[in-house]
C-alpha cells in the first residue's frame, strides 16, 4: 500500500478503505487531497471565489452524504468532480450568474507586452514561456475573461481537459457523455477561444 | 460534420495525445508534408501552453473549517416534517393589524375594568386570559409566559446588512411595536416579545441574512425546563425548523434531537468531535443561565427572542 511521508496511504482506494474500516480521519485526507483541484475547476466554471467555496464546500457534504454509496465503479476522482461539475452547472443555470461581456473594447487598452506575449502564444512557429505568463496578471486576466465567454459546456470542457488535465475518458465520465463528444467539444472549444482571443489583438 | 471540422477534431485530439498509434502517424506524417497542418498543431499547443500556464486557483484557507459548520447545519430531520406554519407570511401581516386593533381593544377593556376595579374585585371583572389568546402580540416591556424563551447570538459579517434585513423583517411582520433595541458598544441587541406564528415569518424574512453569519449560537429554554440547551452553528432552516414546533417543549425536544443527531452524523463521518470549529456542539447543563427574564403572567403560546448581533473580529 503507497503511503505519503507521514506513513499514512495516499492512493484514493487505500484511503477510502481505511475509512471503511474505521479510521474516521482517512475521509477528512481525501477530501483535502482534492480540495484545491476541486476549487480551482469549478472557480474557474462559475467564475466568482465566493461561489465556488460555496460549491466545493457542497460538492464535499455531497460526497460525505453519498460516500456510502459511491461503490468504486469509477474512481473517486471522477465521482467527485463529477459531484462538483454537476452542482457548479445547475448554479450557474440557475443563476445566470455568467455575464457574456464584450472584450472588443478591452482590447486596446492591453499593454504593449501583454499584447505581444498573447501574440507569441497565437502564433505558431514560436515557444513562448509559460511562466511568462503567471507572472503577466493582464494577460491571466484576458484569457480567463475570454473563457467566461464562452458557453458553460465548452468552458467546462476546456477546464477539465487544459487546466485540470484530466484523460478524455475521465472527462466523459465526470460529464456523462460518449467520448467521441469530447472530442468533438473539446475541439469547437479550443476554436472558440481562439477566435475569442484573435479578436482581443485586433 | 465538414472536413475542415473533421480535421480540426483530429489535430485537436493529437496534440492531446488521445489518438491511437496509427492515427498519430498519420497526422504526423501530413504534418511533415503540409505546412498548414503543421502550424495549426503548433497553434494549438500554444494554446494548451496558454491555458496551462495560467494561475492555479486555491481553496480559501477556511474551507475546511467551513465545511465543518455547513456539515453542522445540513443535519436536518427529513424523516419528521416540521409542523406547518398555519398561516402564509402575507397573512401574518393582516393577522398584525388584528392583532394590534385587538390589542387596543384589551387596552380599552383594561381601562374598563381599572375605573370599575373600585367597586369590584380585580380578577372577577380583567379577562385577562380571553384577550391574550385573541392577541398575537404583547407589547414590548409587558412579560409573556408559557412559551419558548430563546436567545441568538449571531457573529456576522457585513453588520449594517445584517441590521437592516433584521430591521425590515421585523417591520414587515409589524414586530415594531413589540420589539425592545438597545445598543451596547458595537453590539446590537433585539428583544422581540411575539407569537410564535410571526416569529416563523420573522425569522423566514431574515433568513437571507444568515449568509453573512459567521457564528450561529442558541440557547432555548421553557418555563418548565429549567437548564438551558445550546446549539452552536446552526442554520436559517434549522431555526426556523425549531421555532415551528407546536409547543415550546417540542421546539426543545427538536433542538436536543438535532444535537443528538449532529453527533451521531460527526461519529460516523468526519471527526468532528475532535475538531475544532463546531465544538462544543452539545446539549449544555452548565449552571449559566440566561439573563433573568419575567415569566410571569398569563398563560399562552408566547415566545420570546432575542437576538444579539455582533460584527465579527475581522
Amino acid at each position: 500500500m503507497p503511503n505519503d511521508l507521514t506513513g499514512q496511504p495516499s492512493r484514493d482506494e487505500d484511503l477510502l478503505q481505511a475509512w471503511r474500516c474505521g479510521d474516521a480521519s482517512a475521509l477528512e485526507r481525501l477530501l483535502l487531497k482534492y480540495q484545491n483541484r476541486l476549487y480551482n475547476v469549478v472557480a474557474r466554471i462559475c467564475s466568482n471565489p465566493d461561489d465556488a467555496a460555496e460549491l466545493t464546500q457542497d460538492t464535499f457534504v455531497k460526497i460525505i452524504e453519498n460516500i456510502d454509496k459511491f461503490q468504486g465503479k469509477s474512481s473517486f476522482y471522477t465521482w467527485s468532480f463529477r459531484i462538483a461539475v454537476n452542482l457548479t452547472l445547475n448554479h450557474c443555470q440557475r443563476r445566470a450568474k455568467i455575464r457574456f461581456r464584450s472584450f472588443d473594447s478591452e482590447a486596446g487598452e492591453l499593454g504593449e507586452s501583454t499584447t505581444q506575449l498573447l501574440r507569441e502564444f497565437m502564433s505558431d512557429d514560436k515557444s513562448p514561456d509559460p511562466e511568462d505568463v503567471a507572472v503577466n496578471r493582464e494577460l491571466c486576466e484576458v484569457v480567463s475573461a475570454c473563457l467566461l465567454n464562452l458557453d458553460e459546456m465548452h468552458r467546462t470542457v476546456i477546464t477539465l481537459r487544459d487546466i485540470e488535465g484530466m484523460s478524455y475518458t475521465d472527462i466523459a465520465q465526470v460529464l456523462d457523455i460518449e467520448i467521441g463528444t469530447v472530442r468533438s467539444r473539446l475541439s469547437r472549444a479550443r476554436a472558440r477561444l481562439r477566435r475569442l482571443l484573435e479578436d482581443v489583438l485586433e | 460534420m465538414s472536413e475542415g471540422q473533421d480535421r480540426e477534431e483530429l489535430l485537436s485530439n493529437f496534440v492531446d495525445g488521445e489518438l491511437s498509434e496509427r492515427q498519430a502517424e498519420e497526422v504526423e506524417r501530413l504534418a511533415e508534408q503540409e505546412e498548414a497542418i503543421c502550424q495549426r498543431i503548433n497553434q494549438l499547443k500554444n494554446l494548451k501552453r496558454l491555458l496551462a500556464a495560467l494561475p492555479r486557483f486555491e481553496a480559501p484557507p477556511d474551507l475546511n473549517d467551513a465545511l465543518k459548520a455547513q456539515l453542522a447545519r445540513n443535519v436536518n430531520f427529513d424523516h419528521e416534517k416540521a409542523a406547518p406554519v398555519d398561516a402564509p407570511r402575507r397573512r401574518h401581516a393582516v393577522l398584525g393589524r388584528i392583532g394590534a386593533a385587538a390589542a387596543i381593544v384589551v387596552i380599552v377593556i383594561a381601562l374598563w375594568a381599572l375605573i370599575h376595579s373600585t367597586r369590584k374585585p380585580f380578577k372577577e371583572e380583567l379577562p385577562l386570559a380571553g384577550p391574550l389568546e385573541i392577541s398575537p402580540m404583547v407589547p414590548a416591556g409587558q412579560a409573556v409566559s408559557g412559551g419558548l424563551v430563546a436567545r441568538l447570538e449571531l457573529d456576522v459579517t457585513f453588520f449594517s446588512t445584517v441590521d437592516t434585513i433584521m430591521n425590515r423583517a421585523i417591520e414587515y411582520n409589524g414586530l415594531s411595536p413589540y420589539t425592545d433595541k438597545k445598543v451596547e458598544g458595537r453590539v446590537k441587541v433585539y428583544h422581540i416579545r411575539s407569537s410564535r406564528q410571526a416569529l416563523i415569518a420573522f425569522l423566514e424574512d431574515f433568513s437571507p441574512a444568515w449568509s453573512k453569519v459567521e457564528r450561529a449560537s442558541l440557547r432555548l429554554t421553557t418555563e418548565d425546563s429549567g437548564n438551558p440547551l445550546v446549539l452552536e452553528s446552526l442554520s436559517a432552516d434549522q431555526m426556523q425548523q425549531i421555532f415551528q414546533r407546536e409547543s415550546a417543549g417540542q421546539s426543545v425536544d427538536f433542538a436536543r434531537r438535532l444535537v443528538d443527531r449532529l453527533q451521531e452524523l460527526t461519529r460516523e463521518h468526519l471527526d468532528l468531535a475532535a475538531a475544532r470549529v463546531p465544538n462544543p456542539m452539545l446539549t449544555s447543563r452548565e449552571s449559566a443561565a440566561p439573563p433573568p427574564i419575567d415569566l410571569s403572567g398569563a398563560s399562552g403560546e408566547l415566545t420570546e427572542l432575542t437576538i444579539v448581533l455582533r460584527p465579527s473580529k475581522d
